[in-house]
């Protein structure tokens, strides 16, 4: 493995930011630490860089343990969300700032110089300062000045959120580009989820100082580990509901739903949370025909630019509340209007099912 | 993940969690070296001296412990009680006078529409630049017994608490006014509009939204003059008559009675209420901060002729007294002998004729000045970097930030006589600095210390917090950053440092009038003491000595930073 990170445990006073926190990083890798603020993902970064020491576990890189060596021994470089550039050195001083010393006589310096203003396509950009640039292109001076002395391993602490949105997505491209590209092993901060979806090989969704969950983007999307996943990563509906054990759950009284047993394996009897995603959920006109058909009613319809997001409640359920998407031309052949009474149909195979204790049930926003 | 879960329930279970200490990089030490020098010198320079003076004060003449004895005498002695008594009697009463005053000043300055605020914002600063012996050498000449305003007094004389509250305010006024202009001029315009649109009269917003946002400034402005107030020794030498205050009372006990030990008590009597003002006007500046929010829309007045035209008459009135003590100096500097022979002369500047030390002080307060300056930025930004820039060490920073924040408290004659006491016991290695320059620019380094901390601190907190973590990442050296980013970045705080060293190393009386030798008498201590022997013409022209040169730093000051600074700080634009 190229980092491991073994039982690391730091606290802060009486909070405890890391929770005996184990990772493995691969050489080549793309990892985004994502969760909400104080989850303790930039503490871990901060740990992996030992700009911060954490009070008890084990860190190495390349099998060499660096638990103990400051941030100066360490092989990395480091991107920040302020970008810390020095505001009175010019562009090309900021990226060579690292390239001191016997490694880097002075035409080499120069020549990577370049190379870094190139892979960065700031070329001509060289003598301004950086109160000069863009945000974006600051950025992007950042990231050429921590990668021009070649280091095996790249930290990002929320380098995007300072950014406009769109020139947020754009350099969500390049630097994934850039990254591809130069094959540096790379950890990614963020509390955007569509970040991190769009960027990782790997994605550690962490909370309270604890990971939740490990894997690819598709798979903490569509498998997510348990409710809090589910509930941080994309949109999801939470139904409380109890399971019978046999894949079939009881909502309310009336409401007797099919599970399959493919997606939601033997869900234990007892009370169970039942997650699924609005654009997994459907509405219709047809009459209670097909499995997990039930009556809702509207409660209202949210306008979101490339679709519709009606809101819904079970009948019989009222402070249940459930969103649903649809697509533009779906809308216009329902006209949904608020009180109008449609057809709910839960597809079996999109539930999800979790021991009972999820976050709040109802959750319309 | 089951892997993980075993290892984390296992490391809970049994394996106890050893501490992980990072190995100590040559930065680190560096820092942490740097930390100890500071702290070691502010110990030194500071707490040992105050301790030579609390121990002093509970002994008897041969240094034998007599316990309370000394306090119990200094209290019985009606007189020497009610010097204590004048003392806080005039530090209330001015402090009242000069906040008030301030305040509707800095009102005006930020708050009106009123002209000529850049004009007035320069007068209210012009104390700052004269020894505080200088309002009241010209209240003499304007209130004295051949005073030419001598009737505004209808009968009461200038020689007392009135010309002491009077001489002390004019050179307390602008410490007032800058904490007040801060706090007047951070109010957020949001609430201004909140209130209008609520239809609330301007009674009712000045009561409810102005003085709530500027409270804190106000009991700030207020002890922060109380306490230059109390310490002051200048004014009331000079103008007090037979009315007594602490720290001309500690003076007379050590240089004139030779009773140390009695002179220690009065210091510490001195020190109590100093001490008090200063640890509530930190507690309020603590609620300040939190009071401003980020986003804050600043205020804008708009025109109002009334308001504006009631304003500009105060400050009028405001720059006509404070140009005028000033220049009443300046004129009796140059008149032959007042109020008999009004002509001009140069006479008065020829000091090598005086007492005093002659010229040769005024070099040396030059020379003082300077080294103040230069060694005292080094210092304070070392320390300051030491301080906020060390990661780890928490207690040993905020013990070397304590102590920075320390001087602002200890009165001038407090210190002084510390110093005394300290460089004076038998035995201590220390002792041959005695009398010499070093120890002059050290206290004044030391007294001085709090500001040029606190502004040193508030530039590095400006720097992105970053920056060490960047070079080490670069495995580019902490001091490297030190002298390629930080330092350039900081050259503008650190000058507005060095000037405010220099001024106040011109101005100060009360610490160096204890330190002083023969050899190295100063230019303010020249003041003083050809005042006693009566030369007051003289004197006024040496405090207008110390008045020019501080112009012309200050002057040197605005070119620099206007002019030759302009291109190395080519970055600060867009």
């Amino acid at each position: 493995m190229f980092l491991e990170a073994l039982d690391l445990t730091k606290r802060f006073g009486t909070t405890i930011a890391l929770d005996a926190v184990s990772l493995d990083v691969a050489e080549g890798e793309f990892v985004c630490f994502l969760g909400p603020s104080g989850c303790g993902k930039t503490t871990l970064l901060r740990c992996i860089a030992g700009l911060e020491t954490h009070d008890s576990g084990t860190i190495r890189q390349r099998g060499q343990d660096i638990t103990h060596q400051p941030p100066e021994a360490r092989d990395f470089g480091i991107v920040f969300q302020s970008y810390a550039l020095f505001p009175n050195l010019s562009i090309e001083k900021n990226v060579g700032y690292g390239l001191n010393g016997r490694d880097w006589p002075r035409a080499r310096r120069r020549e990577r110089v370049a190379e870094m203003m190139a892979v960065v396509g700031l070329e001509g950009q060289e003598h301004k300062y950086p109160s000069q640039l863009s945000g974006g292109q600051q950025q992007r001076v950042a990231l050429a000045r921590a990668l021009a002395p070649g280091p095996s391993l790249l930290l990002l602490d929320e380098p995007l959120s300072a950014l406009d949105a769109k020139v947020r997505e754009r350099l969500r491209r390049e630097i994934k580009g850039l990254q591809r590209r130069l094959g540096v092993t790379t950890i990614m901060v963020t509390h955007d989820q569509e970040e991190a979806l769009s960027m990782a090989d790997r994605v550690v969704v962490m909370s309270d100082g604890r990971i939740e969950q490990v894997g690819s983007p598709a798979e903490v999307y569509s498998h997510p580990c348990n409710p809090f996943v589910a509930d941080f990563i994309g949109t999801m509906n939470f139904l409380p509901a109890e399971s019978s054990g046999n894949g079939r759950l009881r909502l309310g009284d009336a409401w007797d739903l099919t599970v399959d047993a493919g997606t939601a394996p033997a869900a234990p009897a007892g009370p169970v949370t039942c997650c699924v995603r609005p654009q997994h959920l459907a509405l219709s006109r047809n009459g209670l025909s097909g499995v997990n058909a039930f009556p809702a009613r509207v409660r209202s319809i949210e306008y979101l630019g490339s679709m519709y997001r009606a809101v819904v409640s079970p009948e019989g359920l009222d402070d249940v509340l459930l969103r649903v998407d649809l697509a533009p031309e779906q809308l216009m052949a329902l006209t949904p209007a608020p009180d109008d009474r449609l057809t709910l149909h839960l597809p079996p195979e999109s539930l999800r099912l979790f021991a009972a204790s999820a976050p709040a049930l109802t959750r319309a926003e | 993940m089951t892997v993980e879960a075993v290892t984390a329930a296992e490391g809970i279970a049994w394996a106890r969690p050893a501490s992980v200490r990072q190995r100590l990089a040559t930065d680190a030490r560096v820092f942490v070296a740097v930390l100890g020098m500071i702290g070691a010198f502010m110990v030194l320079m500071q707490v040992v001296p105050l301790w030579a003076i609390l121990s002093r004060s509970l002994q008897d003449a041969t240094g034998a412990f007599v316990g309370l004895a000394n306090y119990a005498t200094y209290f019985a002695t009606p007189a020497l009680f009610q010097v204590a008594l004048n003392s806080l009697t005039i530090a209330t009463v001015s402090a009242g006078i000069v906040v008030t005053l301030a305040f509707l000043y800095a009102y005006a300055l930020t708050r009106t529409c009123m002209p000529f605020k850049g004009f007035f914002r320069v007068v209210s600063l012009v104390p700052i630049l004269a020894p505080s012996l200088l309002p009241a050498i010209a209240l003499i000449y304007i209130f004295g017994n051949q005073g030419f305003l001598r009737d505004w007094l209808f009968g009461a004389s200038i020689y007392g608490p009135i010309g002491i509250v009077i001489g002390i305010s004019f050179w307390v006024f602008p410490h007032a006014l800058m904490i007040l202009t801060v706090a007047l001029a951070s109010s957020d315009a949001r609430l201004y509009e909140a209130a209008r649109v609520l239809r609330a009269g301007s009674v009712r917003t000045f009561l409810t939204v102005t003085l709530p946002s500027a409270r804190y400034g106000l009991v700030s402005a207020f002890f922060v003059s109380f306490t230059l107030v109390i310490a002051d020794f200048g004014v009331p030498k000079v103008i007090g008559g037979q009315f007594n205050v602490l720290a001309v009372e500690i003076y007379k006990q050590v240089v004139g009675r030779h009773d140390f030990s009695m002179g220690a008590v009065v210091g510490t009597v001195l020190l109590l209420p100093a001490v008090v003002a200063f640890v509530i006007d930190r507690f309020v500046q603590r609620r300040q901060v939190a009071l401003l929010s980020a986003r804050a829309v600043p205020y804008v007045p708009k025109p109002a002729p009334v308001r504006d035209a009631l304003f500009l008459l105060f400050c009028t009135v405001m720059a006509v007294i404070l140009l005028g003590i000033l220049g009443v100096a300046a004129y009796a500097s140059f008149i032959q002998f007042w109020p008999y022979n009004l002509s001009f002369t140069l006479d008065n500047y020829r000091f090598d004729l005086m007492d005093g030390g002659g010229w040769r002080s005024y070099w040396n307060s030059i020379q003082m000045a300077s080294w103040t300056a230069v060694i005292g930025t080094a210092i304070v930004f070392l320390g300051a970097y030491a301080v906020e820039k060390t990661r780890r060490f928490r207690a040993a920073r905020s013990s070397v930030h304590f102590l920075a924040m320390l001087p602002m408290a200890v009165p001038g004659m407090v210190l002084g006589l510390g110093y005394v006491f300290f460089f004076n016991l038998p035995g201590n290695p220390l002792g041959f600095l005695y009398h010499t320059m070093a120890i002059l620019v050290l206290s004044t380094i030391v007294h001085y210390y709090t500001v040029s901390h606190l502004t040193a601190v508030t530039a590095l907190k400006q720097l992105d917090p970053e920056f060490e973590s960047v070079s080490a990442s670069l495995k580019v050296p902490a001091y490297r950053t030190f002298f390629r980013v930080t330092l350039p970045v900081c050259t503008p705080a650190a000058l507005d440092v060095s000037v405010y060293f220099f001024v106040n190393a011109m101005t100060t009386v009360a610490a160096v009038v204890f330190l002083y030798g023969p050899n190295t008498t100063l230019a303010s201590v020249a003041v003083l003491n050809m005042d006693d022997a009566g030369d007051i013409a003289p004197a006024a022209a040496m405090a207008m000595m110390i008045v020019y040169t501080s112009i012309t730093v200050k002057l040197l000051h605005w070119l620099v930073t206007r002019g030759g600074l302009a291109r190395t700080q080519a970055w600060r634009r867009r």
